[in-house]
């Protein structure tokens, strides 16, 4: 980081910093998956303390285990504590926190203020993150939450735009985190208590049941203005900043951050590496990149995404296009994800491969491999589990054989081309 | 002792709610607050000044038999209103500039009170507003007030806690009360907010009984709501325009293609029974036709119906954003002797969604409790002239879960 600050200084770049990017991650499968795909930086949560209480959490045993294996390939660990925390909830918090600094947790997210000072209390080698949910939307909070907590990163609202992106980050006294990616919530983060009235689970505790999502009769007085087609609903689509990716750069944001800790292997493997490839790209040309170049990328991306996309706040305040309006115009199934390889023999050129949807002979497939370039092939056989030959494998997590004319690795990604 | 605060939708309604036994009325003001109630300009909170200042001057003048024909005898000790300041908005960059010189110009109101109090007026208590101003509080969600605060401070020269700051009373950092909603949900959080140097902080209104009196308790510087209609949801996406923009401008919107009604429609069926099961009333799906004039800001009058239940939830929109408040009315007269065993400094009756009358009431009732008087009495009888309205005991028996 310093070096690049020097760079800074004597370079004539718009862009003078890679930003670090951080990728969710719901058990230590993906964890490893997103880190393989180019992740610099992995978030999950524990047992404890964290939102999405409905993701398959750590333990610390297996914070222990992506904590070395993040070690090995370069990568940190962050980990959330971003509850905001009732009296019964600080059990345990500071024997947790200590347990974290020990596995080698680079950092933890969290919103309230007692639990960051405890942390930098009780953990100091912690770096503390404000959470997105404390809602920062300008530079003098973010400069409280340095002067009064030290905290070491602060983490922008969903609801900056990118001007208020580029003030607060060049008036923040630490770095700053934004969203890129993934599921937003309609509501300010946190202001919202829809799900405890409705169902009395506690969205701020990790037991959200997504009211927002639902739908709603709108009525002025005693008269119905939504209708039994189209009723109110006020669902946010998710954001995909692929198209503001080189403005955050030139901002100088540190962390570009991608939501979504119960999403699958495949989302977190496609998503992440067309961000990884995206940001290096605009990188290494100085954000001096065609329409064309930005939309392959931005195509890339999206091959992961199963849901309406937006682009947040950042090119303005988010209006119309930023809600969904129909239940049925979201939440897609992605039949893409054809599975996964398990070995690969170079002699051979046959494969080992987990289905994980319908393959056909005929298919035109890509590779989606860590660090390369994707490459496709025309599926030209299979070989079913007994070993028969077979135009279609269909049955879930069954092991068929191959041909795949390049070289591939176990645990890369096969898909369906959109051709 | 213990103040009642609300909420002034009308300036005609100050010396009501004055003679009802509010200590403090919480003003919302343009380019700070976030509020279905009413907000008003800084010339018109100086308005609001002269009208307490007015009511003040009655309340001195009144015996304390006649205050307590009209609010009960815990309304007789009630000689001075103060103003507090609903600075809850979610400030975004551009908004800090407007918001310091807000909060300047509050600051500047109260340092002209007090002066003018100093030399004119004698009807009231002399060495309280004199320390204390007539902005008593100014409740805030947005860290960056805090920041604005000490600044203001720093420039008029007043160190918070200091002598200079007369014991704490008049810098505005030791006005302020910090009010993040649904966030202040424990002892250690609002610790660290009250080791700034604040007045106090509010207690969030989705917690059991027993975590409140917990706070309270441990803070001595809480403030509980305890009545009214409580904010669910707040958005800074203006939800109620964006709907009304697509619904005139998309012709499938209304009419979607009847073949992605259908696939879809066993999908939602399916998650729908698994999501609400557990927690649905009879539905009372309107179906009178869909009205198309329709406000979509700054309109009172909408409200929401989730599709399997029946209670109406009102939405309010603004330039902040969209609000959404609970569909019941909170009141707490089966748990207040409870929560005033622990001290709070301010029980908070929330106006919004109320008419002067049930809001005037309920200011009334509390303050007859405070005097002393029976609360499930006072409460049964409030509750039976208001019998149409949904009241509900909150969270006080309600523990959600993770």
């Amino acid at each position: 980081m310093i070096q690049d600050i020097m760079n800074k200084k004597q370079s004539n770049r718009k862009i003078n910093m890679k930003p670090e990017l951080l990728a969710p991650a719901g058990d230590l499968a993906r964890a490893k998956v997103a880190i393989n795909y180019g992740a610099d930086a992995v978030y999950l949560g524990g047992m404890s303390f964290s939102l999405r209480s409905h993701a398959s959490n750590f333990t610390m045993d297996d914070i222990r285990e992506v904590c070395q294996y993040a070690r090995e390939h370069g990568a940190n660990i962050h980990v959330t504590v971003n509850i905001i925390p009732h009296n019964e909830d600080y059990e345990g918090l500071a024997e947790y926190l200590k347990g974290l600094e020990d596995a080698g947790v680079t950092a933890i997210i969290t919103a309230s203020v007692s639990i960051m000072a405890l942390a930098k209390k009780v953990a100091p080698k912690l770096e503390v993150h404000c959470s997105t949910q404390m809602s920062v939307t300008n530079s003098l909070t973010a400069k409280m939450m340095v002067e009064e907590n030290h905290v070491d990163r602060v983490v922008l609202a969903r609801e900056c735009s990118m001007e208020e992106v580029r003030r607060i980050t060049e008036e923040c006294p630490v770095e700053t985190e934004a969203f890129i990616h993934g599921g937003m919530c309609v509501n300010i983060s946190g202001r919202c208590t829809l799900s405890n009235r409705m169902t009395l689970r506690d969205a701020n505790r990790g037991g959200c049941a997504q009211s927002c999502r639902w739908q709603y009769h709108l009525l002025d007085g005693e008269n119905e203005i939504s209708t039994e087609n189209c009723m109110f609903t006020i669902g946010s689509k998710d954001m995909m900043a692929g198209r503001q990716i080189k403005d955050l750069m030139e901002a100088g944001v540190a962390s570009l951050k991608i939501e979504g800790r119960m999403k699958s292997e495949y989302y977190v493997a496609s998503v992440v590496s067309g961000y990884r490839h995206l940001i290096d790209e605009l990188y290494d040309t100085d954000g001096e990149m065609t329409e064309e170049r930005l939309q392959y990328h931005m195509n890339e991306i999206n091959k992961g995404e199963n849901r309406e996309v937006c682009p947040g706040f950042y090119p303005e305040r988010a209006g119309k296009d930023s809600i969904i309006y129909h239940e049925y115009s979201n939440n897609s199934v992605n039949h893409d994800f054809l599975g996964t390889v398990v070995d690969y023999n170079p002699d051979t050129k046959v494969a080992h491969v987990q289905v994980r949807n319908v393959i056909n002979v005929g298919d035109r497939i890509e590779a989606l491999m860590p660090g390369k370039v994707n490459e496709v092939f025309t599926l030209t056989w299979i070989r079913d589990h007994f070993g028969e030959d077979t135009d279609r494998a269909f049955r879930p997590m069954e092991i068929v054989e191959m041909e795949i004319p390049f070289a591939v690795s176990a645990k890369d990604i096969l898909r369906k081309t959109a051709e | 002792m213990t103040e009642i605060i609300t909420t002034l939708e009308n300036l005609k309604d100050v010396q009501r709610l004055a003679e009802s036994g509010a200590n403090e009325l919480l003003i919302a003001l343009d380019g700070i607050s976030s509020t279905a109630a009413s907000k008003y300009s800084l010339d018109e909170l100086k308005e609001i000044a002269k009208a307490v200042k007015a009511a003040n001057a009655e309340l001195a003048n009144a015996t304390d038999a006649a205050k307590a024909d009209v609010a009960g005898k815990g309304a007789s000790k009630n000689t001075q209103v103060k103003i507090a300041i609903r600075a809850n908005l979610t400030l975004h960059e551009g908004m800090l500039p407007e918001a310091e010189k807000i909060l300047a110009a509050i600051s500047e109101l109260d340092k002209e009170y007090v002066e003018a109090i100093a030399e004119t007026d004698s009807t009231v208590d002399s060495a309280d507003s004199k320390s204390t101003g007539i902005i008593s509080s100014i409740f805030f969600a947005d860290p960056s007030i805090y920041m604005l605060a000490k600044k203001i401070d720093q420039e008029n020269g007043i160190e918070p806690g200091s002598e200079s700051d007369q014991a704490g009373k008049t810098s505005m950092t030791s006005k302020l009360i910090y009010d993040p909603e649904m966030l202040m949900t424990s002892i250690n959080d609002a610790n660290w907010w009250l080791d700034r140097g604040i007045r106090g902080i509010s207690i969030s209104p989705i917690l059991t009984l027993q975590e409140t009196k917990e706070i309270a308790e441990a803070t001595k510087k809480a403030v509980v709501t305890v009545h009214g209609r409580t904010l669910m949801s707040r958005s800074f996406r203006k939800l109620l325009s964006s709907y009304k923009e697509v619904s005139e401008e998309d012709p499938d919107f209304v009419n979607p293609p009847e073949a992605q009604v259908e696939a879809a429609s066993q999908a939602i069926a399916a998650e729908e029974t698994q999501t609400k099961a557990a927690s649905t009333s009879d539905t009372e799906a309107a179906s009178t036709p869909a009205k198309k004039d329709w406000q979509a800001v700054g309109n009172k009058n909408l409200t929401l119906i989730e599709k399997s239940r029946s209670a109406k939830m009102p939405v309010y929109e603004d330039e902040t954003g969209t609000l959404i408040y609970s569909d019941d009315v909170l009141d707490s007269f089966n748990f207040i002797d409870e929560v005033l065993k622990a001290s709070p400094f301010a029980l908070l009756v929330e106006g919004s969604f109320a008419d002067i009358e049930m809001q005037a009431e309920a200011v009334k009732a509390y303050s007859r409790i405070l005097a002393g008087e029976d609360a499930k009495t006072i409460g049964a009888e409030y509750q039976e002239k208001f019998r149409e309205e949904p009241f509900d005991s909150g969270y006080y028996e309600q523990k959600t879960v993770k």
